[in-house]
């Protein structure tokens, strides 16, 4: 799953571009996460490389600029798999190459694409963020127990916000190992002067009472309704839904994918399974060491799981609030438009 | 009292068994509890009732401590009692404290202690420690397990007698705005050595001029690396071998621990006394120590972070308390009416009454308190049998025992009701006011809590019986009162001194007023933009002389030690007789490692030698010209050594016509007598004395003075060198 120094080396001297293996370096290194950020980060990336390209002589642009960039997305996909956000940039991306006019000059297309990405960074993630937060404060009332899990950056921002107008809530902020990465959003949270309450998900069924909704981030929405999501949101969706907590899930639209899925076991990709052998902080906790050399014992560490549509309330997007049933409708009828851009 | 006697008589013999072996003979582990705070940051109430006493989220502080010693594995704990000692004692013996197995509590008590240093003394005296032992004041919350801190004391201790306490340090809380520790407390500047974790330095300040520290130069120079803290809080935890003792023994005016007995060892470098302090990071350990770390730590314990010593497993002599959702502890026989609001983090006690429409949040009610309907409390501190009447509103108070507000009654943030208090409908208490049936004492001395010792516990009992009857002393106070605290109100406010008025808000139970947030960003903005402009520069204390001045003096001193250096090296070798070729080595190393030319070297041998020459005894000028003669002939070889040239030669009359004007003007008539025996030496050639005199032609009048002198002696050479032609 991810690459020695050695092969990276290798890589690094195939790609004659020094931007692209940096943005694959931070991947690798966990630097950039959240499919958001992996997001830009790759489409800068692109910038960069579209920028610094020379067509070689007897090659048209637009064919060989195509294969340029599927080099590149095969290396980043050695860094780590892509996100279904990142896959969905891609194709938006090479749609974009492809439909340049044959008529346009090398810079003139290079101008165009790098507007393009520009374009679409701000519009598809940017501003649609900013509209997902106007849509879900809607839904925060005073005295709410607001309860979200892991790290999203949309639902930090609705918090945020919310936080701003003066309403007045609480927040639960229910984290897994290995990544804890709910501590981010609990010192941001806290920093601001948020009331936060953090718990493991193994107290989720107990805080679940005091619970007035749920908000979740998503890595991706596919056409049947099911949110693919970091690892764990399952299982407060479930919890939530048996409680009769209405949850939130807070997706862009560039991120929704034709796919479907029924389980997380068929896609999904693999973490170091070291990590969950190891308890941060306790050195004591060793009963796991040298498991690789215990033959009938294998660890897995899942990134992302599944949520059936039936757990989710409502997917709150850049195209308003919507019912997961719905997914497929804006797939169908904006992927067309977005392919257009 | 028969106690500490026999464990005293048999220790004895142990002490000198411990001495012999460490390992074989093990000593039970002691504490050294100090019930008193030996401060007045706590009055009005501890005029009334020792600090240790004061409920903490409805328990006795002292409870907090003892138990943490119980469990941190301490088996012997002294408990010293001054101020209402009796009550002390008569508590712990009702709590069967003094009558736990394994656990052995005594106490000592005194009348005539005004700091914690008398107090160590007399437990010197008593001769009841017998080895390494905590010392921790009773009002000490902590969990944190002594286990690895002992172990780290006892190593060092086994490697450097003089290591001789070890202080527990907690990185603290502060708000970065206002740079103030959550605990009220002073700032607590620190450095210390991070490879061995030796304290070196150690200042509490009440001012807010932060940036500036003075250190002593020597730190530097002794610590390879040093790291300097503003972040820590002392958790006033020490673990200390025996010789602390006998240490505030010998010094009879150690009184403060932290002020004297710290702050002495850390200076005194003859004894070589060191401390160190060990940092725990998960666990928690706090001191109350003013009304605001009162407010803080009653909030950690009740947001569990003193766990297991939180209110539904710690419950002496209260009923069970239960704990509920988002922090609402409940003990039992609570009747609330269905209307009231009780907020999150807020702690009820036991059979305690709340009327109709009452909002409570974050605060402790104690046992058996009357609230009635329509009441706000936030943020505030009720103990045992308050009656609170319909419609008052209390924010941030904290209200003693048997206190009664009338209806309407309001508490501005920061108001403390002493005991039996009352306060008549409608008043408006104003904030930060304190309250009390007690007049305030009118001398502002630290050991007033003694001398009111006893005087208040005899009017607590008279007030008690005469709850009903009314004696002397309590309608005297109602008829005082009336106009201070409204209608029918009983209690004195006490009045600010001057000094206070601006710290109230610091050591207040109330939250840190907004207005002063924002003053104290802004006044770190301004450091800030100070700090860009360069006209403050960084901490470093002992550096600003240095940096203010040009380079020159810099320069200047180097040029100094270069020649005291030599001078040092000459005045050994002659003492030692050490030989020429040695001293020539030296000299060479030192011109290295300063970087000085061959002349600076020429200069200073030959400053080094007539220095040498004056202050060899000497009767008349003959004497010295003598003593000149045989410096230079016994070290002519060291001095010629760097004469290579001529720029040398003339280097060294320049010298020695600087000697003659400033540091030895005894040799100024010698002037030309010993230019002269310098030539006739081969020291100096006459072509350096003729280019000095050449050099010297356009100068001053005034430089001119030994050219003048040695006129003749020039003529001489002069003619001499035409005669050779």
């Amino acid at each position: 799953m991810f690459l020695t120094l050695g092969s990276l080396l290798v890589l690094m001297k195939e790609l004659t571009n020094p931007y692209r293996p940096i943005a694959g370096l931070q991947y690798l290194s966990g630097n950039i996460s959240g499919s958001n950020a992996r997001c830009i980060a790759m489409l800068q990336a692109f910038q960069d490389a579209i920028r610094d390209y020379r067509v070689p002589p007897e090659k048209t642009f637009v064919r060989d600029l195509t294969a340029k960039i599927s080099s590149y997305v095969s290396f980043l996909i050695e860094c780590r798999p892509l996100c279904i956000s990142m896959g969905n940039a891609i194709k938006f991306l090479k749609t974009r190459i492809a439909k340049l006019p044959l008529t346009l000059s090398e810079s003139e297309s290079k101008a165009s694409l790098h507007s393009d990405i520009e374009r679409f960074i701000n519009e598809k993630i940017i501003l649609a963020d900013k509209v997902i937060v106007k849509h879900a404060v809607t839904k925060i009332r005073d005295g709410d127990v607001l309860l979200t899990y892991g790290l999203s950056s949309a639902v930090e921002m609705i918090l945020l916000h919310a936080h701003k107008l003066g309403k007045q809530f609480r927040v639960i902020i229910v984290d897994s190992r290995p990544q804890l990465r709910g501590k981010i959003l609990l010192r941001r949270l806290v920093e601001k002067g948020l009331s936060c309450t953090y718990t493991q998900i193994n107290a989720l069924s107990y805080i679940m009472h005091e619970v007035t909704r749920v908000f979740l981030g998503a890595s991706s929405v596919l056409s049947n309704g099911t949110v693919y999501s970091g690892v764990g949101t399952a299982c407060v969706a479930m919890i939530a839904h048996s409680f009769r907590v209405p949850v939130l899930v807070c997706c862009e639209a560039y991120k929704f994918s034709e796919r479907v899925q029924l389980d997380s076991i068929c896609s999904n990709e693999l973490g170091d399974p070291e990590v969950i052998s190891k308890v941060l902080g306790r050195e004591d906790v060793n009963y796991l060491d040298g498991w690789a050399n215990t033959e009938n014992l294998q660890l897995l560490n899942l990134i992302y799981d599944a949520t059936p549509s039936d757990y989710i309330s409502m997917i709150v997007t850049d195209y308003g609030m919507v019912p997961p049933t719905s997914v497929p409708v804006i797939v169908r009828e904006y992927r067309r438009e977005q392919l257009w851009i | 009292m028969g106690a500490p006697k026999k464990s005293g008589g048999g220790g004895g013999g142990r002490v000198s068994v411990t001495e012999d072996s460490d390992e074989l003979v093990r000593v039970p582990l002691q504490a050294i509890l100090l019930a008193d705070s030996f401060n007045t940051k706590f009055r009005p109430i501890t005029l009334e009732c020792p600090k240790v006493l004061l409920p903490l989220v409805n328990v006795p502080m002292i409870n907090y401590t003892l138990t943490w010693l119980e469990s941190a594995g301490v088996e012997d704990v002294f408990v010293f009692c001054c101020a209402h000692s009796k009550q002390v004692i008569d508590y712990l013996d009702k709590s069967g404290w003094l009558s736990q197995p394994n656990f052995s509590v005594t106490t000592i008590e005194s009348h005539n202690s005004v700091s914690a240093g008398d107090a160590l003394r007399l437990i010197y005296e008593r001769n009841v420690i017998h080895g390494d032992f905590i010392l921790i004041s009773g009002d000490t919350v902590s969990n944190m397990s002594l286990t690895q801190a002992l172990a780290e004391h006892k190593e060092r201790k086994k490697k450097d007698s003089n290591a001789v306490m070890t202080m527990v340090i907690k990185r603290s809380k502060t708000n970065p705005a206002i740079h103030q520790s959550r605990l009220g407390t002073d700032e607590l500047f620190m450095a210390i050595n991070p490879d061995t974790k030796q304290l070196l330095y150690y200042e509490e300040r009440t001012d807010l001029s932060k940036g500036i520290m003075h250190l002593d130069k020597s730190f530097l120079a002794d610590n390879p690396s040093l790291t300097l803290h503003h972040d820590k809080q002392d958790c006033y935890i020490d673990i200390c071998s025996p010789e602390v003792l006998s240490l505030f023994t010998d010094n009879f005016d150690y009184q403060h621990l932290r002020r004297h007995f710290v702050k002495g060892l850390l200076v005194d470098d003859i004894m070589g006394y060191k401390i160190f302090v060990h940092e725990i990071h998960s666990n928690y350990a706090s001191r109350i120590d003013n009304f605001r770390s009162y407010d803080t730590v009653s909030r950690d314990i009740i947001h569990r972070w003193t766990y297991p010593m939180v209110p539904d497993v710690m419950n002496y002599g209260n009923t069970a308390t239960k704990l509920e959702r988002q922090g609402m502890y409940r003990a039992s026989e609570i009747s609330q009416s269905q209307s009231a609001v009780i907020g999150p983090f807020t702690v009820l006690g036991f059979g305690t009454k709340i009327g109709n429409n009452t909002i409570i949040s974050d605060s402790v009610i104690g046992k058996g308190c009357k609230i009635g309907s329509n009441v706000q409390i936030k943020g505030c501190y009720i103990w045992d049998h308050v009656t609170i009447e319909d419609g008052c509103k209390l924010n941030h108070a904290i209200v003693c025992n048997e206190v009664t507000l009338k209806s309407g009654a309001v508490l501005e943030p920061g108001v403390i009701l002493s005991f039996k208090v009352v306060v008549g409908p409608e008043f408006v208490v104003p904030p930060y006011s304190y309250v009390s049936l007690l007049q305030q004492p009118v001398e502002e001395d630290s050991d007033e809590e003694l001398e009111y010792a006893d005087s208040t516990s005899v009017i607590t009992s008279k007030v008690d019986k005469s709850d009903e009857e009314d004696a002397s002393e309590v309608p005297e106070a109602r008829i005082s009162s009336v106009s201070e605290l409204g209608m029918g109100g009983v209690g004195y406010i006490w009045q600010k001194c001057e000094g206070s008025q601006e710290e109230e808000w610091r050591h207040s139970v109330a939250p840190i007023p907004a207005d002063k947030i924002s003053e104290a960003m802004k006044t770190m903005e301004d450091d800030l933009e100070l700090t860009h402009d360069g006209s403050i520069l960084p901490p470093s204390g002992e550096l600003i002389p240095d940096s203010n001045d040009s380079d020159e003096d810099n320069e200047d001193s180097r040029d100094d030690f270069f020649e005291r250096e030599v001078e040092a090296t000459f005045l050994r070798a002659v003492n030692e007789n050490i030989q020429e070729d040695h001293l020539i080595l030296e000299v060479n190393s030192l011109k290295l490692s300063c970087n000085k030319l061959t002349a600076d070297c020429a200069g200073a041998v030959f400053y080094a030698m007539m220095k040498y020459a004056v202050d060899t005894p000497h009767s008349s000028l003959d004497g010295l010209m003598q003593n000149v003669n045989d410096v230079l002939s016994k070290w002519k070889k060291a001095l010629t050594s760097y004469l290579t040239d001529i720029d040398e030669q003339i280097e060294i009359i320049l010298k020695f016509e600087e000697i003659c004007l400033e540091s030895a003007r005894e040799f100024a008539p010698l002037f030309t007598k010993i230019l002269l025996h310098l030539y006739k030496e081969d020291i100096i050639e006459e072509d350096a004395i003729l280019s000095w005199e050449d050099e010297k032609r356009d100068a001053d009048e005034a430089d001119k003075v030994f050219v003048n002198k040695a006129q003749e002696f020039i003529q001489w050479l002069k003619v001499a060198e035409e005669e050779d032609e």
